[in-house]
């Protein structure tokens, strides 16, 4: 059962947009703007006929500590803004599930592009324990800055080390042309 | 990506870091978020209300919480929105609002947003505002984040709350205690000193808005000169720097003004008295009739 009530309160459903920034969606209960389906940014209009297209996932937040059991079909990813089912990822082609460890040592770089531009490479997105998803990529030695781990935004600075972890949200991007991964699948669940 | 367009980029950017799009929504619109004045009335549609970020630490900007020249100086907008409007569509209700944006996370990513609400429609025309911010509005690499007044918790020694609520005051349109509003010790355009200079214009000149003095425009020796923060030169009718615009006008009846033009002669670094101020000294055109007055206007960019 989905939590109702206001953006600040209720469950809030994500969408993924083609920019792959996020379209935010909750059930509003009651008050300014009436009941029913809305976008977070609009109390007013009736978002009820929204659909998710067939192959989308969608993220789901809960920004209040009240359990409740979420069934749903079709894959799940960890983490925080999404309800946790069963810890360990498998990456595909590989055996064993990913439980932790750190960007260095997970031997993610088989399945990355190595970086030509910024339009056409493989993003990995981590859940950060303050907050939201950032994006990490694997550098080339074409610009400044060296190789190996680094933040989308900061080409200079080693994230290697960077830990993840069980209940946090992997999400990864390839941006360009389809290759290895996609967007709609890009982890699978050890069975 | 051509080898001339790397090149080119590596000279004018340097890191070649990437823009992701992060929708960012603030709003007020939950039970809680009521956005209200001094009186405890809610502000009226068309109050301006912006999301960004400060280039300060969340203490100093709680430090500064009456003081709208340095905060206004440290702050980066990502978004603005008006009272009464729910993302665009006017909805002639008071107290509420909400907006969405499109920010680059390279640009934004990682800073703490803070969501500013002025009871006037511009910052340079209010006298009370409400500034706040949640430890948890960092803005994401990827995604969204929404912020809503509603969130932030008074008590919360992270939190950034420039604001008043009181029991018993509730907001009409959203329910719950309301967000009131505080002060500003020295709105734009007051002249609580009383030396005929508002306030706008004693800070930029590098005056205490709190303490009279002579005006800052000074006729001396075949020229004139008025102290700014430092910036860059602008035109030759137009003094600007990053968030303010100078402007001198003459006038021979002190009724009709005109810009008067004229390209700085002389500069000295530092005004006295005032760090990150500068001289600026400007050529005084000979034989302009029997009188003339000259004016320095201060506007925000």
């Amino acid at each position: 059962m989905l939590l109702p009530g206001e953006p600040a309160g209720g469950d809030i459903v994500s969408f993924l947009n083609p920019d792959s920034s996020f379209a935010d969606y909750y059930y509003r209960s009651s008050g300014l703007g009436g009941r029913g389906w809305r976008g977070v940014a609009d109390p007013f209009a009736d978002e009820s006929s929204r659909r998710l297209p067939t192959g989308e996932g969608f993220f789901l937040f809960r920004p209040v500590d009240i359990y409740a059991d979420l069934f749903f079909h079709g894959e799940v990813i960890l983490g925080r803004r999404v309800a946790p089912v069963r810890s360990g990822i498998s990456m595909p082609g590989m055996w064993t599930p990913k439980d932790n460890g750190t960007l260095a040592t997970a031997g993610l770089e088989p399945f990355f592009l190595v970086t030509p531009n910024g339009y056409n490479d493989s993003n990995l997105y981590l859940e950060m324990n303050f907050g939201g998803l950032y994006g990490h990529y694997l550098k080339d030695a074409t610009n400044p800055g060296g190789t190996g781990w680094r933040w989308v935004f900061d080409d200079f600075l080693d994230q290697g080390g960077r830990t993840f972890d069980p209940g946090t949200c992997w999400l990864l991007f390839r941006f360009g042309e389809e290759g290895l991964w996609t967007r709609e699948q890009p982890f699978r669940y050890n069975p | 990506m051509s080898r001339l367009l790397s090149l080119l980029l590596l000279l004018t950017l340097g890191p070649e870091c990437r823009a992701v799009p992060v929708s960012l929504v603030f709003s007020a619109q939950s039970s809680g978020g009521g956005l209200g004045d001094v009186s405890g009335n809610e502000l009226p549609p068309g109050s301006r209300v912006l999301a960004g970020s400060f280039d300060l630490t969340p203490a100093q900007v709680s430090a500064a919480a009456t003081d709208q020249f340095t905060l206004l100086a440290a702050f980066r907008s990502y978004g603005s929105a008006v009272i009464g409007t729910f993302n665009g569509t006017p909805q002639n209700v008071s107290g509420g609002f909400s907006a969405q944006v499109t920010v680059d996370s390279s640009v934004a990513g990682g800073k703490r947003i803070y969501l500013w609400a002025f009871n006037a429609p511009s910052p340079g025309e209010a006298t009370e505002h409400i500034l706040v911010s949640s430890p948890a509005w960092v803005m994401p690499g990827f995604g969204s984040l929404t912020c809503e007044v509603s969130q932030v918790a008074a008590a919360d020694p992270a939190a950034v709350f420039i604001a008043t609520r009181a029991a018993g005051v509730t907001s009409p349109t959203l329910g719950g205690l309301l967000n009131r509003a505080v002060p500003l010790a020295h709105p734009d355009e007051s002249d609580l000193d009383g030396d005929g200079v508002p306030a706008l214009v004693e800070w930029a000149t590098g005056s205490d808005p709190a303490v009279a003095g002579p005006p800052p425009l000074v006729y001396q020796n075949g020229s004139l000169s008025f102290p700014r923060r430092n910036g860059s030169a602008g035109s030759t009718t137009d003094f600007t720097t990053a968030t303010l615009r100078y402007v001198v006008q003459t006038s021979e009846d002190l009724d009709d003004w005109e810009t008067f033009s004229a390209a700085v002669v002389g500069s000295s670094s530092v005004a006295p008295g005032a760090s990150g101020m500068e001289v600026l000294t400007l050529n005084f055109p000979a034989g302009q009739g029997p009188a003339r007055f000259w004016r320095l206007v201060v506007t925000r960019r």
